[in-house]
C-alpha cells in the first residue's frame, strides 16, 4: 500500500543521520534512481538499510520524456531492475526535455505548450510506460520562459497529456506557485483546472527570488513558505490522503530541522484532511 | 545560433537549437535579455557543480585555464550520459584526444584522471560474486568490479591533498591500482612496472601463465624464482584486499 502523509526526499548529506535517528517520524522517503542505478559502494549499501526502515518512493531525473532522442533501452532496463529492487509501486518523472539525440543537458527544460509537443510527449510517455512494470506519473515543472509561442495554457497542456497518455499527475505545488508568480496567474485558479482525481503524489519545497533575473527560482533551497503550504492544503482538502514529499536540495539544514519542517507540513496536511473528511 | 523557429515548429530542431545555445560559452544575442537566457545559467551551473565536485583539486589548481577546456567540451562535444556523475569522465576521455593547451602543464591531465578515477572506482557497480575456481596457471583470474589500474606520467598521487597546494609532481611513470575495500573505502596500491604489466595482462583476460610470461616480457625482466615469488605475493596481497576473487570457472 502506498504510504500517505509527509515524507522526505532523501539526500546524501543527511543519509547517515537518518539511519542513526531513533525515531524520525517518517513513513517514507523519496529517492532519485539515477543516483543509485549502475552504481555500487556506500550509498547503494546504505539505501538497502534505509529500505528496511522506510517505504521508498522513486522520482526520476533523466528520462527526458519530451526529448526527441530515441528512448534508451539500457537506461530503461536498469531503471526497471532498480524499481523492482526497491519495491517501487509507482514511478514519477518530470514533464520536460533534458537532451537531444546528440547531447544531454542535465537540466529540466521546458516544452512548448503546443499540439505537436502534446502528441510527442503522449507517444513517448506511452512508450516509457510500456517499458516499466509500475504506473508512471508526470510532474509539472517550473518554466521560466516559453521556448516557442504557446498554443494553449499550461493547464490545457497538462490535461491533454494526462488524458491521452493515461499517466498520473505528480503535482508539485511549489512549481505551481513559482510559475504563478513568474507568469502572473492565480495558482488556485490553475489548480482548479487540473484533474485532481489523477494526482498520485505531491511535492512541496521552497524557492528563492533571484532579483538580478527578476524571477522566483525553484531552488529547493529554503523551507516551504506559507503560500506553498496553503496550496498543499487546498489540494489535500479536495483529494484526500496522498503521499507528499518535502524536497530540499540546496542549503540543506541539519536533519532535525528538516524533521521539524516535516512536522509542520504534517500538521497542515492533517488539518486539510479533516476538511476533506467533512 | 539562429532564432528558434517560430512557425512550422519542429520540436527536434527547436530543442537542438536551444541545446546548442545553452551549452555555448555565451548567451546568443538573439536570446540575450530574454528569460530563455536563464537556462544557459542553469545548464552551466549544474554541469560546473558536478565537475567541481569530482575534480576539486584540478579546478582549484588550474582555475580559469582548466574551466576554459571544460567549456570547450560543453560547446564542441557536450555530455551524452544519462548520469550526471559521469560527465567528468566523458570530459576527460574527450580532453585526452585534444591538442594539449600550451598554458597548462602536462600533469594537469594526470591529476584530473587521478581524481576522476577515485569517483569511478568509488561508484563502480558491485558486480555479482560469481563462483570462482582455485588459482591455476592455465586459468584466467576473476577480480572484483570496483577497481582500476591506471598509469600516469607524473606522481600526482603524492601531491598534498590541500586544495591550495601548488607543488609540482615528480615526473616518471607510475602504475596505481585503485580499488574499493569491503568497507566501501577507496584504497590505492602502487605497483612496480612488472607487477603492473602482469596485472594488466590478467585484467585483459590472459591466463595466469600467459600473464606472467607476457608481463615479464613487457616489464623487461626474466621469468625466474624471484619473479614467481613476487607474483605469488602480489596475488596473495590482492586476495587479502578483496580485489582478487579467484580463478575463472570458464576457461
Amino acid at each position: 500500500m502506498t504510504p500517505c502523509g509527509i515524507g522526505l526526499g532523501l539526500r546524501w548529506p543527511f543519509l547517515e543521520d537518518l539511519l542513526d535517528h531513533p525515531n524520525p517520524g517518517l513513513s517514507f522517503v523519496e529517492i532519485s534512481p539515477e543516483n543509485y542505478m549502475r552504481r555500487g559502494g556506500y550509498f547503494p549499501a546504505a539505501l538497502a538499510h534505509i529500505g528496511e526502515r522506510f517505504s521508498v518512493l522513486t522520482h526520476g531525473l533523466s528520462m527526458s520524456l519530451g526529448g526527441t532522442d530515441p528512448l534508451d533501452d539500457g537506461y530503461f532496463a536498469e531503471l526497471r531492475r532498480f524499481l523492482r529492487q526497491v519495491g517501487a509501486r509507482a514511478h514519477s518523472e518530470h514533464l520536460c526535455w533534458s537532451g537531444t539525440p546528440h547531447v544531454r543537458l542535465h537540466e529540466l527544460l521546458p516544452l512548448p505548450f503546443t499540439r505537436e509537443a502534446v502528441a510527442h510527449v503522449v507517444a513517448r510517455t506511452r512508450q516509457a510506460q510500456a517499458r516499466l512494470d509500475v504506473p508512471l506519473a508526470l510532474e509539472n515543472i517550473t518554466y521560466y520562459a516559453h521556448p516557442a509561442p504557446p498554443e494553449m495554457t499550461e493547464a490545457d497542456f497538462l490535461n491533454e497529456i494526462l488524458a491521452q497518455s493515461g499517466a498520473g499527475l505528480m503535482l508539485d505545488v511549489n512549481n505551481v506557485y513559482v510559475n504563478s508568480r513568474n507568469h502572473g496567474f492565480d495558482p488556485l485558479e490553475f489548480l482548479g483546472q487540473l484533474p485532481l482525481e489523477r494526482v498520485v503524489q505531491l511535492h512541496v519545497a521552497g524557492h528563492h527570488s533571484w532579483e538580478d533575473e527578476d524571477l522566483l527560482v525553484d531552488t529547493h533551497g529554503a523551507p516551504a513558505p506559507d503560500p506553498v503550504i496553503a496550496l498543499l492544503a487546498w489540494v489535500i482538502e479536495r483529494t484526500g490522503p496522498l503521499p507528499v514529499v518535502l524536497e530540499r536540495d540546496q542549503h540543506i539544514p541539519p536533519l532535525d530541522d528538516l524533521l521539524d519542517e516535516v512536522r509542520t507540513l504534517q500538521a497542515a496536511y492533517d488539518r486539510a484532511l479533516a476538511v476533506y473528511g467533512r | 545560433m539562429t532564432d528558434p523557429p517560430r512557425s512550422h515548429l519542429d520540436l527536434a530542431v527547436l530543442q537542438q537549437t536551444l541545446a546548442d545555445a545553452f551549452l555555448g560559452d555565451e548567451i546568443p544575442p538573439s536570446m540575450a535579455g530574454t528569460r530563455l537566457a536563464f537556462y544557459h545559467r542553469l545548464v552551466h551551473g549544474a554541469l560546473d557543480e558536478c565537475v567541481a565536485s569530482i575534480l576539486p583539486r584540478t579546478c582549484a589548481r588550474f582555475g580559469e585555464r582548466f574551466w576554459r577546456e571544460v567549456r570547450r567540451f560543453y560547446r564542441e562535444r557536450g555530455p551524452r550520459t544519462h548520469y550526471l556523475r559521469d560527465v567528468p569522465s566523458e570530459f576527460l576521455a574527450w580532453w585526452a584526444e585534444q591538442p594539449w593547451p600550451g598554458d597548462l602543464p602536462p600533469y594537469a591531465l594526470d591529476l584530473a584522471r587521478y581524481e576522476v578515477t577515485a569517483m569511478e572506482v568509488g561508484a563502480a557497480p558491485d558486480g555479482g560474486r560469481s563462483a570462482v575456481a582455485v588459482l591455476e596457471l592455465g586459468r584466467p583470474v576473476v577480480f572484483q568490479e570496483a577497481m582500476a589500474l591506471r598509469r600516469y606520467r607524473f606522481a600526482v598521487h603524492r601531491l598534498p591533498e590541500e586544495p591550495e597546494d601548488r607543488s609540482e609532481p615528480r615526473e616518471g611513470p607510475v602504475a596505481l591500482l585503485a580499488y574499493r575495500d569491503l568497507n566501501h573505502t577507496l584504497r590505492y596500491l602502487e605497483l612496480s612496472p612488472v607487477a603492473a604489466a602482469i596485472l594488466e595482462r590478467l585484467l585483459g583476460g590472459a591466463t595466469l601463465q600467459e600473464a606472467i610470461l607476457r608481463g615479464a616480457e613487457d616489464g623487461g625482466v626474466r621469468v625466474d624464482d624471484a619473479l614467481l615469488q613476487g607474483t605469488a605475493a602480489l596475488l596473495g596481497s590482492l586476495a587479502e584486499r578483496g580485489v582478487l576473487l579467484g580463478g575463472a570457472t570458464d576457461l
